[in-house]
């Protein structure tokens, strides 16, 4: 367990790099105070240790290393660009194609912010990346799955503990429209890899 | 007698001389004092060189005009620079491609956007991207992160006006037509770039690469780029080669802004938070203000809203050029906005021009005899 902790902590770089941008984007984008987007981010963990914790409970039953085939991880990748697009789309006033289907889609969402993180949270994890396998390496043949990715979840989180501060900074406007813009970029980003691993068939 | 004309009052041209010898001083040494040898050609392009930007420095000096002489010796260091770039790859590499064993062996030159995607890296990994093993002629890394840094410290996102090598691109083809084809574009698009500094910051931190410099400089098109092997190296050229026809070449040249510049490269974002720390600043005194708003449309980095200078301008002095009260002004943080205006614009241009002067006249020389040798 304490050595899931330390893989957590020490590939949370990683982590962060990586989901990071998802989350971030968000909390920027959204007007809210400090307490609102540790909110946010609440729900966004909460859809991170809900696929950990599937995760683990297929790795307790089969035992494998083969948990997650690459075309789950494409799929999940370019869910999450969809999401993220449709925020990013879905709160800008001024767009060109598919405004339409994209407000809708967000406005479907309104309210739901949470919600969204929460989705963006759990798609993200569907993802074989180095603290995962690092993870899944230390934990097959062990008795403690569900223990390890627990504290794996632990360690990795911590560099996400400061990213609400966002929301001390007076200048919301512009704060709210890089946010948005990050969306955008992010959703290009997860929808090249997402269609790269579908194409390629490796991760 | 309008504001231009009586500048420095009178025995301006004494004054200007006065200015413009120390400048002098300092050019030549730069230009001369490492030189040692070299052919013909070598040398008629340092005298050149050395002639071009005490004349430049001269102009800004004499006509009070900022933006119209920056943006000569600006534009002229942007493409020397790129022909001596390249020949001296060509030199060194006998290419201007690099394959991925050469990038990953740390032997092909960066520049300073790469500094963007250090950070993490560096903070959180102790590791840096790009070490400094690099061809022969180009500063090390670390150097090129001092330079950078004391340069914003002083001078803040001015970097991008009066430093960066690559900025005289697109200020040159926003001022190919002498009106804008699209003549509106929202301010707000100057976000972008700081979304673009966060996501390539965590990118690079996450894909262990600098992703901007590997994925999508438009500069790429017209300094070095990966050779293609491949159906990735591939999509990498078409990208280089796309964002370079639109953000440098075709935007630009539509609206009359620097569009890479203002809305795209990470870089310029990362400076922009060095305005808030350096002294130096274009101010507008509201109570000369007549509400024409030629500074906004002037403005070629979107960072003039409600005729005041935002945090992301670059104090090219496009603004204080086109104000016709002078409202808008160069100043100096702390001091009243309608005294030592004259004082405050010298303070600010005798740094950077020496920038400038630093960073390109070496290049600028190279490239000129290049293109002397070609004739004889």
């Amino acid at each position: 367990m304490v050595e899931s902790l330390l893989i957590g902590l020490s590939t949370s770089a990683s982590c962060v790099a990586q989901c990071g941008n998802i989350i971030l984007s968000i909390i920027m984008a959204e007007k809210k105070s400090v307490g609102q987007s540790y909110g946010l981010l609440s729900g966004f963990m909460l859809g991170r240790l809900l696929i950990y914790s599937g995760i683990s409970a297929v790795i307790s039953l089969i035992d494998s290393a083969a948990t997650i085939p690459a075309g789950v991880t494409a799929v999940s990748l370019i869910a999450v660009s969809a999401i993220m697009l449709i925020y990013s789309i879905g709160k800008t006033k001024q767009l060109c194609l598919g405004h339409h289907f994209t407000r809708k889609i967000y406005s479907a969402c309104h309210g739901r912010i949470s919600l969204l993180a929460f989705a963006a949270g759990a798609l993200s994890s569907l993802n074989i990346c180095p603290p995962i396998i690092s993870l899944i390496a230390s934990s097959i043949g062990t008795k403690a799955v569900f223990a390890n990715f627990a504290m794996f979840f632990i360690g990795t989180s911590v560099f996400f503990l400061p990213m609400p501060l966002i929301g001390a900074i007076k200048n919301t406007e512009a704060v709210t429209k890089t946010g948005r813009a990050a969306a955008l970029i992010v959703s290009i980003i997860f929808l090249a890899k997402g269609i790269g691993i579908l194409t390629s068939g490796q991760i | 007698m309008n504001r231009k004309s009586n500048y420095w009052g009178t025995g301006r041209i004494g004054k200007s001389i006065l200015l413009f010898a120390p400048m002098m001083m300092l050019i030549m040494l730069m230009l001369l004092g490492s030189a040692s040898g070299g052919d013909a050609a070598t040398q008629i392009a340092r005298l050149i060189t050395i002639a071009f930007f005490g004349a430049m420095f001269f102009l800004i000096i004499y006509t009070g005009k900022t933006d119209k002489w920056r943006a000569v010796a600006f534009i002229v260091s942007a493409l020397l620079f790129c022909i001596a770039f390249i020949h001296n790859l060509i030199l060194e590499r006998g290419s201007m491609t690099f394959s991925n064993a050469e990038e990953l062996s740390c032997t092909i030159p960066f520049c300073h956007i790469v500094t963007t995607m250090m950070i993490i890296p560096a903070a959180v990994k102790q590791t840096i991207l790009f070490p400094g093993s690099l061809v022969e002629g180009f500063a090390s890394i670390s150097a090129m992160f001092v330079i950078v840094l004391c340069f914003s410290i002083v001078l803040g996102r001015g970097f991008c006006s009066w430093g960066c090598f690559y900025g005289g691109w697109d200020d040159g083809t926003s001022r190919i037509l002498r009106k804008p084809v699209i003549k509106k574009v929202n301010n707000s698009y100057k976000w972008f770039s700081f979304a673009m500094l966060i996501v390539m910051a965590l990118w690079s931190a996450e894909a262990a690469e600098p992703t901007y410099c590997s994925w999508l400089c438009p500069f790429k098109a017209v300094t070095e780029n990966e050779r293609i092997v491949d159906t990735i190296t591939l999509i990498k050229n078409i990208i280089f080669t796309l964002t370079f026809a639109v953000l440098v070449v075709v935007l630009p040249l539509l609206t009359k802004k620097r569009i890479q510049c203002a809305t795209f490269c990470p870089m310029g974002a990362l400076l922009s938070l060095f305005n808030k720390i350096n002294i130096f600043e274009v101010k507008n005194d509201t109570s000369k203000c007549i509400g024409c708003g030629k500074c906004e449309k002037a403005c070629p980095m979107l960072a003039i809203e409600k005729r005041c200078p935002t945090l992301t301008c670059s104090k090219c002095g496009k603004c204080v050029d086109a104000c016709p009260t002078g409202a808008m002004r160069f100043h100096i943080k702390g001091t009243p906005i309608d005294k030592h205006t004259t004082i405050a614009r010298t303070l600010f241009i005798f740094p950077a021009y020496t920038f400038l002067v630093t960073l390109c006249g070496g290049s600028v020389a190279n490239g000129l005899a290049l293109i002397i040798n070609l004739f004889i």
